[in-house]
C-alpha cells in the first residue's frame, strides 16, 4: 500500500438533472504533481470544490493520511492544509499584495493589526521560492502574473502543503508558464503535493508525475506520466481520436480585403487609449491571427472593426470602400461576417429559438420578410438548410430555446449564420473558448474552409495552440500596439511569448538573429 | 445535460414538457398567484369582520357576473394602461408614466370634445384621434431622452406623470368652456363626443372594449409576427445581441415608447368619453391635483398578464371583476379599502408568481431525478484505461 497523502473514494456529487461527479476516485500521494484532466464539464471544478468544502458529497469519503476526514467548508480544508488557486482569483483589488495574504487569518493582538510579522513571513516565503512580490502594491496595479503569485503566496502564507491549481496558465505567457512550472517542481521537492487542473496536454507532460482522467463525469483512469503518451491522454479524455493537425492548403493570396491604417480607440476603463495607432491589413485567402494576453487591446480593436465602438482616429477600408463611420449593418453588409468573443452576451439572444437566432443577420431581407411581416416558413427552411448542413443538434430542432444548447452547438449556430451570410472578411474572436475537442476541431475545419474558399480571416485568440495552428500571419498586440508581425511557419511559441509580454518588438525579419 | 437521467417513467416525461411549454407555465404561475392572493384576501376579510366573511367573500367572487357589463366597462382603462406598460416592457423599458400619458389621452380628448365643432359621426372619432396624440407626446418624450442621452425612462416617466397631471388640471381650471368651478369638475360633454354604447342596460359599456382588446391582438401580432417586433423583443431580452446585429435601438427606443403612450392615451379618452347611463350628463374629470390611478393599476394589469397582449386582456377583466364584486361586497358592511387590500395582495403575489413557477418545477424536477438516478449503474472504471 502506497502512501496516499489525500484519497477521494468513490465521490458521487448530484445536480439536479445531472451528475456532476460518479463514482470517482483521485488518490494523491506525498509529493507528487498529479494532473486532473478532463474536458469542460467533465466534472473537474466539482470535484475540487467536493475537496474544498464548498460540496458535500452525496456519496464516497475523503480520507486524508488514510483516515477519513469531513470537509464542511473551506475553513475545514484549509485546517487540513488544502489551499487553492482559483481560476478566477479570489483577490480584493483595492487592497495591497500583503493584507490579501493576511486576509482571513489577520495576526492581531487585542484587534489591532500585526503586520510587521506578516510582512517578514511573506518576505521570507518569497525569497525561499522565487516569488518576487512588493507587499506594498495596490492588486489592482500589478499584472495578472504577478497576482497569481500573489495567490501560492496566499496558500503559502497558511502552509498548506496540499495545493489545488485550477487552470493556472489560461492567463500567463509562455515564460511565466514555464516560471510556474518549475515553482510547483520546486514544491514537489519539498513534499509538498499538487493537484493540477487542466485541459492542457502539454503542460500534463512536461510537469506532472501522474495525471487521473475524467470524462463526462465519470472516472476513466488514473496513468503515470512516464508510461504515457500525449496522444493517448487526449484519447481517454475525449473517448476518440482526435487530430491536432489542422491541414491547410496552400494559398495564392489575393487582394487586400481589410486594411486598417493608423485606428485608434479610447478605453472604456481607463483614460488611456485602448488601441494606439494600429495599422494592419488582411488579404483574401490567408488567416491572420491577433495574438496577444488579454487585455490588451484587442476586444476593442475588435469593436472599432465591426461597429460597436467608435474610433478617435484613422480609417478603416473593407474592399477599397471606406467604413470608418459605416452603422454596424452597413459593416455587415458590406461583408464583414462576426463571430463575437462572448457568444451569449453578443452573438445569441439566448430567450429566443434556434431559428430566430440563425435569421439575426438577415431577418429583414426579402428573402425572410414581406411588409415588416416576418415569412415564418422561409425562416424555418433556412433554418433547416443551416441545422443540417452545419451539424447544429438541439433538443428540439429549429424551436430549441438557443438557452438551453450546449456551448458547442450554440458557437455551431453562430459559425452557421456568419459563414452562410454574405462576407468577404471573417472576424473570429476566441471562437473556441469553452468547448470541448471535438467542437473545436470543427471550428477550425470551418475556419480553415473559409481561407480555402479566398475569403479573408481575422482570429483573435489567446490560445497559443490555436495562433500556431491556424494562422499564416501573426500579429502580436501589447499594450494597444501592434509590436510584432510573425511568419507563422517561422516562429516559435517562444518567440511569441517574448513579444506578447512586451520584451520585444518588430517583424520576425529585423530579429532574424534574436529570440 | 438530462442525457444522464434515464427517463423511464412516461408521466415525468409528461410533466417535463408540460413544465418546459412557456404558455403553460405562465398561465399557471398567474393562476398560483390569484388563488394564493385569494386566501389571503379571504383571511384579511375573515379578520375585518369574521361573521360576514364567507357571504363577503362569496360576493367578491361572484358579484362581478351580476354587473357584467361595468366589469367590461371599467376593465377598458386599465386594459389599455396594461398594454402600454407591458409593450414598453417586452422591450426591457420599465414605463411607469402611463398615469402621465394616460391623464394626457384624456385631456386631448376632452379638449377636442368641448372645443371642437365637428359632425355628429365623426366628433368621438376625432376625441379618440386626439387622446391617442396627447399619450403618444408624453410617451415620445422619455423615449427621445432614453434614446438619445441614456436617461433611465423610469426616472423621466415618474417626473411626466408630475408634470401631465399639474399641466392638465391647470389647462382645465383656465378653461370656462371646459371647467364649472363651482361644482370642480368638467362640464358635460356634448353626446357627439361620446362613445357609442353597447345598449347594456344601467351600463357605461361601450365600443372602446372592442376597440382595446382589437388593439391587444394587434399588438400581439406586432409583437410575433413581423420584423418590428422581432426587434423589439430582441432587445429586450438582450440589448448587446441587438446591437451586434445592427438593430436602430435608438429608433426602436423611440418607437415603443410612443406606441406605449398611444396605448395610455387611448385609455384615458376612452374612460372620459364613455356614455353617461344618466341621459344628459357624462364622464367628468375632477382636477384635484391626483396621479390618475388607473396608469398604476396599468402595471399590475400587465404584471398579471406577463406583459403578453392576450394574457392583459384577461388580467384586466379580472382585476376589474374583483373590483366590481368588491363593490358589492361592501353591502356585507365591508369597506372599499379592504377591497383594494385584496387586489393588492393578488398583485404582490403576481411579483412572486414567476419566482414560485420556477421553484415549483425545480420540485418536480428534482424529486424525479433523484429516483432515477439511484437506478444507474456505478460506472466501468476500467473503461478507455
Amino acid at each position: 500500500m502506497e502512501n496516499y497523502i489525500i484519497e477521494m473514494l468513490n465521490i458521487t456529487k448530484e445536480f439536479p438533472g445531472i451528475i456532476a461527479n460518479d463514482n470517482i476516485t483521485l488518490r494523491l500521494k506525498k509529493g507528487e504533481i498529479h494532473a486532473l484532466l478532463g474536458e469542460n464539464g467533465a466534472g473537474k471544478s466539482t470535484l475540487m470544490s467536493v475537496l474544498f468544502g464548498l460540496y458535500q458529497p452525496e456519496k464516497g469519503e475523503i480520507k486524508k493520511n488514510g483516515k477519513v476526514v469531513k470537509i464542511n467548508n473551506p475553513n475545514d480544508a484549509n485546517d487540513l492544509g488544502i489551499g487553492m488557486v482559483h481560476q478566477h482569483f479570489k483577490l480584493i483589488d483595492i487592497f495591497t499584495v500583503l493584507e490579501n495574504i493576511i486576509l482571513g487569518v489577520e495576526p492581531n493582538k487585542l484587534g489591532f493589526l500585526q503586520k510587521k510579522q506578516a510582512r517578514e513571513k511573506v518576505l521570507k516565503l518569497s525569497k525561499q521560492y522565487g516569488l518576487e512580490v512588493n507587499p506594498d502594491a495596490l492588486i489592482e496595479k500589478i499584472s495578472v502574473g504577478m497576482q497569481q503569485r500573489v495567490e501560492i503566496l496566499k496558500m503559502l502564507y497558511r502552509e498548506n502543503d496540499i495545493l489545488i491549481f485550477d487552470e493556472p496558465t489560461a492567463v500567463l505567457t509562455p515564460q511565466e508558464i514555464d516560471e510556474l512550472m518549475e515553482i510547483m517542481r520546486e514544491f514537489a521537492r519539498e513534499g509538498k503535493s499538487i493537484l493540477f487542473i487542466t485541459h492542457k496536454l502539454n503542460e500534463i507532460m512536461a510537469v506532472a508525475d501522474r495525471c487521473t482522467v475524467l470524462r463526462k463525469g465519470k472516472y476513466i483512469g488514473d496513468v503515470a506520466i512516464k508510461d504515457t503518451t500525449k496522444e493517448e491522454l487526449s484519447r481517454m479524455m475525449v473517448g476518440r481520436d482526435v487530430n491536432f493537425k489542422v491541414h491547410k492548403k496552400t494559398m495564392e493570396l489575393g487582394d487586400v480585403v481589410l486594411l486598417v491604417e493608423n485606428i485608434t480607440v479610447s478605453s472604456k476603463i481607463h483614460k488611456n487609449n485602448a488601441v494606439k495607432n494600429v495599422s494592419f491589413n488582411v488579404r483574401a485567402g490567408e488567416i491572420v491571427c491577433l495574438a496577444g494576453i488579454d487585455g490588451n487591446g484587442q476586444t476593442e480593436l475588435v469593436a472599432a472593426l465591426t461597429g460597436l465602438e467608435n474610433i478617435s482616429n484613422g480609417s478603416i477600408i473593407l474592399g477599397g470602400k471606406n467604413i470608418t463611420k459605416a452603422n454596424i449593418r452597413t459593416r455587415s453588409m458590406s461583408g464583414i461576417s462576426h463571430i463575437p468573443e462572448d457568444r451569449h452576451k453578443y452573438g445569441l439572444v439566448l430567450d429566443y429559438s434556434l431559428e430566430k437566432n440563425l435569421v439575426l443577420q438577415r431577418y429583414w431581407q426579402p428573402e425572410f420578410q414581406t411588409f415588416g411581416f416576418i415569412k415564418t416558413k422561409a425562416v424555418r427552411s433556412y433554418a433547416d438548410r443551416l441545422i443540417k448542413q452545419y451539424d447544429v443538434r438541439s433538443g428540439q430542432g429549429p424551436i430549441t430555446p438557443v438557452r438551453s444548447m450546449s456551448g458547442g452547438n450554440q458557437q455551431k449556430a453562430i459559425l452557421a449564420r456568419e459563414i452562410d451570410k454574405e462576407h468577404e472578411l471573417i472576424i473570429a474572436v476566441q471562437p473556441t473558448r469553452g468547448l470541448d475537442v471535438g467542437a473545436i476541431e470543427y471550428i477550425h475545419k470551418q475556419l480553415v474552409s473559409r481561407r480555402d474558399a479566398g475569403k479573408a480571416v481575422l482570429l483573435v485568440s489567446l490560445e497559443l495552440e490555436e495562433v500556431m495552428n491556424l494562422s499564416d500571419r501573426i500579429l502580436v498586440m501589447y499594450e494597444g500596439e501592434i509590436v510584432g508581425e510573425l511568419d507563422a511557419k517561422a516562429t516559435t511559441v517562444q518567440e511569441l511569448g517574448l513579444y506578447m509580454s512586451g520584451a520585444k518588438r518588430g517583424t520576425t525579419k529585423e530579429n532574424e538573429n534574436a529570440g | 445535460m438530462q442525457d444522464k437521467t434515464v427517463s423511464s417513467s412516461k408521466a415525468f416525461d409528461n410533466l417535463k414538457k408540460v413544465g418546459k411549454s412557456k404558455g403553460f407555465s405562465a398561465f399557471t404561475a398567474a393562476l398560483l398567484a390569484i388563488l394564493l392572493g385569494l386566501i389571503f384576501g379571504y383571511l384579511i376579510m375573515r379578520i375585518a369582520s369574521p361573521a360576514n366573511s364567507f357571504l363577503g367573500f362569496q360576493m367578491l367572487l361572484i358579484g362581478g357576473f351580476k354587473r357584467i357589463g361595468d366589469v367590461f366597462y371599467f376593465a377598458t382603462p386599465i386594459l389599455m394602461t396594461g398594454l402600454a406598460v407591458g409593450f414598453a416592457f417586452k422591450m426591457g423599458l420599465f414605463n411607469i408614466g402611463a398615469s402621465g400619458q394616460y391623464t394626457m389621452g384624456m385631456f386631448f380628448a376632452l379638449y377636442v370634445g368641448f372645443m371642437w365643432k365637428l359632425p355628429d359621426s365623426i366628433h368621438w372619432i376625432a376625441c379618440i384621434l386626439a387622446g391617442m396624440v396627447g399619450g403618444m407626446l408624453w410617451g415620445l418624450i422619455p423615449g427621445i431622452f432614453k434614446a438619445f442621452l441614456n436617461v433611465n425612462e423610469v426616472i423621466t416617466s415618474i417626473m411626466f406623470n408630475y408634470i401631465g397631471m399639474y399641466l392638465v388640471d391647470m389647462l382645465i381650471q383656465g378653461n370656462a368652456a371646459m371647467y364649472i368651478s363651482s361644482k370642480t369638475r368638467t362640464a358635460y360633454l356634448p353626446a357627439s363626443a361620446q362613445l357609442p354604447t353597447l345598449g347594456i342596460p344601467h351600463s357605461s359599456v361601450n365600443i372602446s372594449i372592442i376597440l382595446s382588446i382589437t388593439l391587444a391582438l394587434i399588438l400581439f401580432i406586432v409583437l410575433n409576427k413581423t420584423t418590428f417586433g422581432y426587434e423589439l423583443k430582441a432587445t429586450g431580452f438582450n440589448k448587446f445581441a441587438s446591437a451586434y446585429a445592427g438593430m436602430n435601438d435608438k429608433r426602436n427606443i423611440i418607437l415603443t415608447m410612443v406606441i406605449a403612450g398611444a396605448m395610455a392615451g387611448l385609455g384615458g379618452a376612452f374612460a372620459i368619453l364613455a356614455p353617461s347611463t344618466i341621459a344628459g350628463s357624462s364622464m367628468t374629470y375632477e382636477p384635484v391635483s391626483v396621479i390618475a390611478a388607473n396608469g398604476f393599476n396599468g402595471i399590475a394589469v400587465a404584471l398579471l398578464g406577463n406583459s403578453n397582449p392576450i394574457g392583459i386582456i384577461f388580467s384586466a377583466v379580472f382585476i376589474s371583476h374583483i373590483q366590481r364584486g368588491g363593490t358589492l361586497a361592501s353591502l356585507y358592511g365591508y369597506k372599499p379599502e379592504i377591497i383594494d387590500v385584496v387586489i393588492a395582495v393578488i398583485i404582490y403575489f403576481s411579483a412572486f408568481a414567476m419566482l414560485m413557477n420556477s421553484t415549483v418545477a425545480n420540485l418536480i424536477k428534482k424529486r424525479y431525478s433523484k429516483k432515477q438516478s439511484v437506478k444507474i449503474p456505478p460506472a466501468d472504471q476500467k473503461e478507455g484505461a
